[in-house]
């Protein structure tokens, strides 16, 4: 696989991945957004229903959470991963942790990292993570990590997850470099270090001793719902350090379910790979995007934005208000759900607790998250990101 | 009085199983043309499972059913008008049934006391008494929409015996001319009545006697497959179809499993519905000719095949077993794609019936059928005798 970046514009990159063996000849255009699966499919999406909502090239993420206890089964199957899951046409991203769920701090112990599976807590070390990565041949995967830290984390967690971190790095990489088996695949390398900038440094410092694909942002968080409050200017010196510190030509990534306007100044910032958590956590409490993203959208909109809890780039359609209104989520969307169904029907669904309801969702907020990366990267190609961030920020509320 | 347009239904016989009673037909209802033998899967709440409409067009669903009880509770009559009838609701162009909503209230609701009026029974919500009487039951049919409706009928429990059992057979009738006057789409939606009578053969002749003095465009078999015997069951149908017209289909309500769909067929019932092949799907439940497989079981942790390799469903062309169990009880799409297969399971099934039919192979198709379900040869009896009534012998 190779990543090349094609334009730096004042605000944004725009670049891509090539030669990914699950697509071959066939471009990945970043920024990107890799697309988050819970035990391998796409939440509430069969395969048949993901190729009614597009036709794109996709790169799923996959994280080990969600798969773990599938791991024996994928490794006697040996094919790898994406055609384990039925998705053998999508490569495959895999990372230790969740960006959908809060991830329960301080259980990392020496060496070794706690992932949370659908049976409780397995303890992985990288002899360990890397048995179960070869067996699962992802195209692209993240060392293994303890990314343990958020803004509250005191200076002695911090120095132990960077100490930790630094290790499994280590130790990773060179079981990397001696695998036949994932000669192919893309190593990504976290950057450790919370929100103290001395630690950051010393890590980035850390890591020019290794040949890596990319890297991972990691530590600014603990993953799940919490992550759609924090403002990009809490994060912006972090952001601002690491990126400075790091080679241009390589892939920068960051996880986690950033509200739209933080999102894109993390675009702004020069990120250029993303994941669908966000429209996942959305679908999960009942709500629909509608935060808007082109000026096509402002001419013919009239509907009023955000929900009675204060989320402003979404409706919460479990609400008793959209009963007996007939009309789709966005009457400008194109997707299968606002095509084809009302609000009243989707109300009907969820609050009738009928599985179709959250299919919907999905089918909506993921079709409208992968229209706007297009927006995003059609914006900083004409170098006008600033009016997209300025025109999605005029939406929310704390402008 | 129904009978005479011919544009709500029309259905017409186009072939017969030399040996049995099977048939094939087509039934020509207003939103579309439906092969039968048939098998109806069951949206209660107006959506199957987790499936898409365009799903369950691509599975070739003709049509589908929707609880009449379920939808005048929620989303409410009142919405279900407004939104211009189920169809337009939940957005599904092909046939619809709904029931009466009676037999719901009378399995769901404990307190459901039934007199000459209706059935009384308390609000599950407010705790108010309600009455749903035929006129009403008619009349939220009405709003629904659907092309096929249901006569509200006394339904009894189907091992209730002494003289309930004549009560609700004779009360059925009263209701069933009472649901014909107050119907009022007649131009394009068809109620079927409904033969009762428990098990007694003699009050199943009556009853299928009286109802087909009305003159209805189909008719339907009720008050079976609730814990009777199978042997008393295919009898009770075979009965049934033996009176009722035969240029009119008849449907038996709540018969799924694959081995009764079978014989039923060979007895001349041409529709059917069940909860069954969704409602196991959540389970992790998928269905084959040899019965189902438990797909939570660690059995199936590596087994690499599809469900089905003879399926060409969108789950069996490239799911495997093994991946399904990985994600059986944690993933809603496991669900999804096992009601996919087991709704095309089904609709797999009906077509090698008609197809068999128009063969005239029928009774080959039926004795290699129950070769391969019951493959240590032990068939249960009632299906040996059942098929025997009608000229197929089981080796």
């Amino acid at each position: 696989m190779k990543f090349s970046v094609n334009h730096i514009r004042t605000s944004g990159r725009i670049g891509c991945l090539t030669g990914i063996d699950a697509i071959a000849g066939q471009t990945l255009p970043t920024p990107l957004l890799t697309v988050y699966t819970r035990g391998g499919n796409v939440p509430h999406i069969t395969h048949d229903v993901l190729q009614m909502i597009t036709s794109e090239n996709l790169l799923m993420h996959m994280p080990l959470t969600t798969i773990f206890t599938s791991c024996t089964s994928i490794e006697s199957f040996g094919k790898g991963l994406s055609e384990f899951v039925g998705l053998k046409e999508y490569p495959s991203y895999v990372t230790p942790q969740d960006p959908a769920v809060l991830t329960p701090s301080g259980y990392n112990e020496a060496d070794k990292v706690a992932i949370w599976t659908k049976n409780g807590k397995r303890i992985v070390d990288p002899s360990r993570y890397m048995a179960m990565i070869e067996s699962m041949k992802p195209n692209v995967y993240l060392s293994l990590c303890d990314g343990d830290t958020d803004s509250n984390s005191s200076k002695k967690r911090v120095s132990k997850c960077v100490s930790r971190s630094s290790h499994l790095l280590q130790e990773c990489y060179r079981l990397h470099e001696a695998s036949g088996v994932l000669k192919d695949s893309a190593f990504l390398a976290p950057i450790e270090g919370g929100y103290d900038t001395h630690a950051r440094r010393a890590f980035l410092e850390e890591l020019s001793k290794y040949d890596v694909f990319g890297y991972v942002l990691d530590g600014l968080h603990n993953n799940g719902p919490e992550v759609e409050n924090i403002k990009f200017i809490s994060v912006e010196s972090i952001v601002t350090e690491c990126l400075t510190h790091l080679p241009k030509e390589k892939l920068r990534v960051i996880h986690g379910a950033w509200n739209p306007v933080t999102l894109l100044q993390l675009v702004a910032a020069g990120f250029d790979m993303f994941d669908t958590s966000l429209p996942y956590l959305s679908t999960e409490r009942g709500s629909a995007f509608t935060f808007l993203f082109n000026e096509t959208m402002l001419a013919s909109d009239q509907t009023p934005k955000g929900n009675s809890d204060g989320l402003w780039y979404e409706i919460c359609l479990e609400d008793v208000s959209y009963k007996e209104v007939f009309e789709p989520i966005s009457k400008d969307c194109e997707c299968l759900a606002c095509k084809n169904h009302t609000k009243a029907y989707i109300h009907h669904l969820l609050t009738s607790h009928e599985l179709l309801g959250r299919v919907l969702l999905m089918i909506h907020n993921f079709h409208h998250y992968l229209e706007f990366f297009k927006s995003i990267r059609r914006a900083i190609e004409n170098d006008s990101l600033d009016s997209l961030i300025a025109l999605v920020q005029s939406q929310s509320p704390c402008t | 009085m129904s009978g005479g347009n011919p544009s709500a239904l029309t259905y017409r016989v186009l072939g017969c199983c030399s040996t049995s009673k099977a048939r094939v037909g087509v039934m020509k209802l207003p939103h579309h043309d439906v092969d039968t033998p048939v098998f109806m899967p069951v949206g209660t709440k107006g959506t199957i499972k987790g499936i898409l409409p365009q799903q369950l067009e691509e599975l070739n669903c003709q049509i589908i059913l929707g609880n009449t009880y379920h939808l005048g509770t929620k989303p409410g009559i009142d919405t279900l008008k407004k939104a211009g009838g189920l169809h337009k609701f939940m957005n599904w162009p092909r046939a619809l049934l709904t029931d009466s909503g009676g037999f719901q209230m009378v399995s769901l609701l404990e307190l459901a006391e039934i007199t000459e009026e209706g059935v009384k029974f308390k609000s599950p919500y407010d705790g108010s008494e309600c009455m749903l009487t035929p006129e009403h039951s008619t009349e939220i049919q009405n709003a629904i929409g659907a092309d096929i409706m249901m006569q509200l009928d006394d339904v009894v429990h189907s091992t209730t015996t002494g003289p309930r059992v004549e009560e609700a057979m004779e009360r059925t009738t009263r209701w069933l001319d009472r649901c014909l006057e107050a119907h009022s789409r007649d131009h394009d939606q068809t109620i079927f009545p409904i033969v009762q009578g428990g098990l007694n053969p003699t009050l199943r002749e009556q009853s299928a006697h009286k109802q087909i003095q009305r003159d209805t465009r189909g008719f339907a078999i009720g008050g079976l497959s609730g814990g009777e015997s199978k042997d008393d069951f295919w009898r009770m149908v075979h009965l049934s179809t033996d009176i009722l017209p035969k240029n009119k289909p008849r449907y038996c309500m709540g018969v799924g499993f694959a081995e009764d769909l079978v014989v039923c067929c060979a007895l001349g019932v041409d529709m059917y519905d069940c909860v069954f092949p969704t409602r196991t799907a959540r389970f992790g439940c998928a269905l084959v000719d040899e019965g189902q497989l438990n797909l939570k079981l660690v059995t199936y942790k590596n087994d690499f095949r599809p469900i089905d390799s003879e399926c060409n469903c969108s789950t069996c062309k490239r799911y495997t077993r093994a991946y399904l169990h990985s994600i059986v009880t944690s993933e809603t799409v496991a669900c999804h794609l096992v009601s996919v297969h087991n709704i095309a399971y089904q609709m797999r099934l009906m077509l090698r019936i008609r197809t068999s039919i128009m063969e005239d192979k029928y009774p080959s198709f039926v004795k290699s059928f129950m070769k391969t379900r019951y493959n240590d040869g032990c068939y249960p009896s009632w299906v040996v005798d059942a098929l025997n009534a009608v000229g197929i012998a089981l080796d």
